[in-house]
């Protein structure tokens, strides 16, 4: 192999040709190559920096009632216009970005966690823990998430923390069974059994060999778990059952604008567009994670 | 395959047993004393009225015999009283269930009608325009929420263009029909660009297997080949993804039969919520559940039909 390399190119230093380049030098500049990567992080990138600068953009306080400006058309002094209150829409939608942000956020985190650390210990150490944890899995899959989130958040009260602790303990089950699934497999590929050979503990094992392999799909599913979850989050709120009045959020802002459907379209309109918006970034995200981060799909 | 199929079946009970559990935990979860909430619309009770109902209804007794009072009831097909409407939760559903289920059995079709051929087209013409195409709808597809879209088409095919009613359900079959349009529309999204990816990628494996290679090898035509030969190997993971993603089409049927005003379980259960008729929410969960495993039992006997593989196993 080396005298080929030397033949096709004498003039090129050796160790130089054949360093192959490794697996997240390869995966980065897939990423950056992709196009709709960058986009998705651009667009993220404003939509975070509209939440945290909220107060200095937005033209007027989203929470500022004023009886006498209400269900205003767009205008120049009120861009999209004016809600039932007076209050300013499109102030409302730059503080909706903060709350749909954190809640994608927070329930990705939480059933990040979750999920992965049960999946590698049912994976893992098998027997009676795998088995109680995977029958728990079985009966939580069993309900449509969303309803199985409702009811939760039904039983504890309508309250956005109440509505984030509910996605989150409904979407560990997703992440816990793709993790065990690749635990099983890698227990057995002969570098795990080597560690175990010459006595690595199980601790060590888990740290160094199961969690670096199965952080790629991980952060796949954790990137379109936030999308997931901001969808799932916007229509519970547009039930009522997530962030309630007068808290500026899009599901619930759209909940508001059904009654002036017809005198104020642009109501049930902006917000929307802004879920989309947020939730195609974080999918292009997604896919380029995917595409850059899953070996098999690399060609 | 009788043995498979009995096998399947057996193996569903200690799920559905699990599924009870969970909604029988669910129940006990609420906080708060049940008697006052049933009597929530009621005047103020006293203490020894609250015994007795609580006598009444075995609220005294240990967990574990409450639990197994729970089953046999439901057993029974006895889900207890409706705090809202004072009659039977089994009745309430069963009146409102069909409704779902026309909803979303129209929606899979929908989702079948529309996704499979875009998938399979932009696997044929993989590459080109019609493929990016294809691919950047099944993206806008998973990224629209549902209920917003509902909206959109209310507000297009409703108020601006007066086409189809936008709330409610029809009497005659016409009216119910055009009734059935916008909801069904909607709720298909849910599924529509995933399927159309999934519809895409399953042809593509197939298209590049040794077998479909043979056959264009041998001088069959491109027709032949790809509509006799490779489409029928690929509607099997379609069916997968269908029968896997069944139950969150079931979730987006409670938010967009709120949206539509349409009479199914979903409503039902949101509206409960509100009027905290607790009973009416837990046994539409457990309802919802054992949707979804009748159906995933349904397409595992399928498989069984239309791949010969599994039933020689």
């Amino acid at each position: 192999m080396a005298e080929n390399i030397v033949e096709l190119a004498p003039d090129v230093e050796l160790t130089e040709v054949i360093r192959p380049k490794s697996f997240s030098v390869i995966a980065a500049q897939q990423f950056i190559r992709n196009g709709r990567a960058l986009l998705g992080i651009a667009v993220l990138l404003v939509l975070v920096l509209a939440a945290v600068f909220a107060d200095q953009i937005a033209p007027y306080d989203p929470y500022k009632t004023n009886y006498t400006n209400v269900k205003q058309p767009p205008s120049a002094e009120h861009v999209i216009g004016t809600d039932e209150l007076g209050r300013d829409s499109f102030s409302r939608l730059i503080y909706g970005a903060r709350v749909s942000l954190m809640i994608g956020v927070v329930v990705s985190a939480f059933s990040t966690t979750i999920g992965v650390a049960l999946g590698v210990v049912a994976g893992f150490f098998g027997g009676k823990v795998d088995m109680v944890i995977m029958r728990l899995v079985d009966i939580i899959m069993s309900f449509p998430l969303l309803v199985l989130a409702i009811a939760l958040v039904a039983v504890f009260g309508p309250s956005l923390n109440n509505l984030m602790a509910a996605l989150g303990f409904v979407y560990w089950v997703v992440f816990t069974r793709l993790v065990r699934g690749m635990v099983l497999s890698l227990r057995e590929t002969e570098y795990i059994v080597g560690a175990r050979a010459i006595g690595a503990t199980d601790f060590a094992i888990i740290f160094n060999h199961i969690l670096p392999n199965v952080f790629p799909v991980v952060v796949v599913l954790a990137s379109f778990s936030v999308a997931e979850a901001i969808l799932a989050a916007a229509a519970l709120s547009y039930l009522g059952l997530g962030a309630q009045p007068p808290t500026a959020e899009w599901g619930s802002m759209l909940s508001n604008a059904k009654e002036l459907m017809r005198i104020l379209p642009v109501m049930s309109i902006a917000p929307g567009v802004a879920i989309m918006i947020t939730v195609l970034a974080i999918n292009f995200i997604g896919d380029a994670l995917r595409d850059a981060l899953d070996p098999t799909l690399r060609h | 395959m009788k043995k498979y199929i009995l096998r399947r079946v057996i193996l569903m009970i200690p799920l559905v047993f699990g599924v009870t559990t969970a909604t029988f935990a669910l129940i006990h979860l609420i906080p708060g004393d049940p008697v006052e909430l049933m009597m929530s619309n009621a005047r103020q009770l006293t203490q020894e009225e609250i015994h007795r109902i609580r006598e009444k209804l075995g609220l005294n007794d240990p967990l574990p015999v409450q639990y197994v009072r729970y089953l046999t009831n439901l057993l029974k097909g006895d889900m207890g009283i409706s705090v809202r409407s004072r009659s039977d939760v089994s009745y309430e559903i069963t009146q409102r269930l069909p409704d779902t289920i026309i909803l979303t059995v129209t929606s899979i079709c929908l989702v079948l009608v529309l996704a499979l051929p875009i998938g399979i087209l932009s696997a044929l013409k993989r590459g080109t325009w019609i493929d990016t195409a294809a691919m950047t709808f099944a993206l806008f597809g998973v990224s629209i929420p549902a209920f917003w879209f509902g909206i959109m088409l209310m507000l297009i095919f409703g108020l601006y263009l007066d086409w189809l009613p936008t709330v409610g359900q029809g009497k005659t079959p016409i009216e119910f029909a055009r009734s059935l349009i916008l909801p069904s529309v909607t709720l298909s999204l849910v599924l529509l660009g995933l399927v159309t990816r999934v519809a895409r990628s399953s042809m593509l494996e197939v298209l590049s297997l040794d077998y479909v290679r043979t056959a264009r090898a041998k001088g069959l035509g491109a027709k032949w080949v790809n509509f006799r030969h490779a489409l029928p190997n690929a509607l099997i993971p379609i069916l997968t993804i269908v029968s896997g993603q069944f139950a969150a089409l079931l979730g987006g049927a409670v938010v967009i039969e709120k949206v539509f005003g349409w009479p199914g379980i979903g409503r039902l259960a949101v509206d409960a919520i509100f009027a905290r008729d607790y009973l009416v929410v837990t046994n539409t969960v457990l309802v919802f559940a054992l949707m979804v495993i009748v159906v995933n039992l349904a397409t595992d006997i399928l498989y069984t039909y239309i791949d010969p593989r599994i039933r020689f196993q």
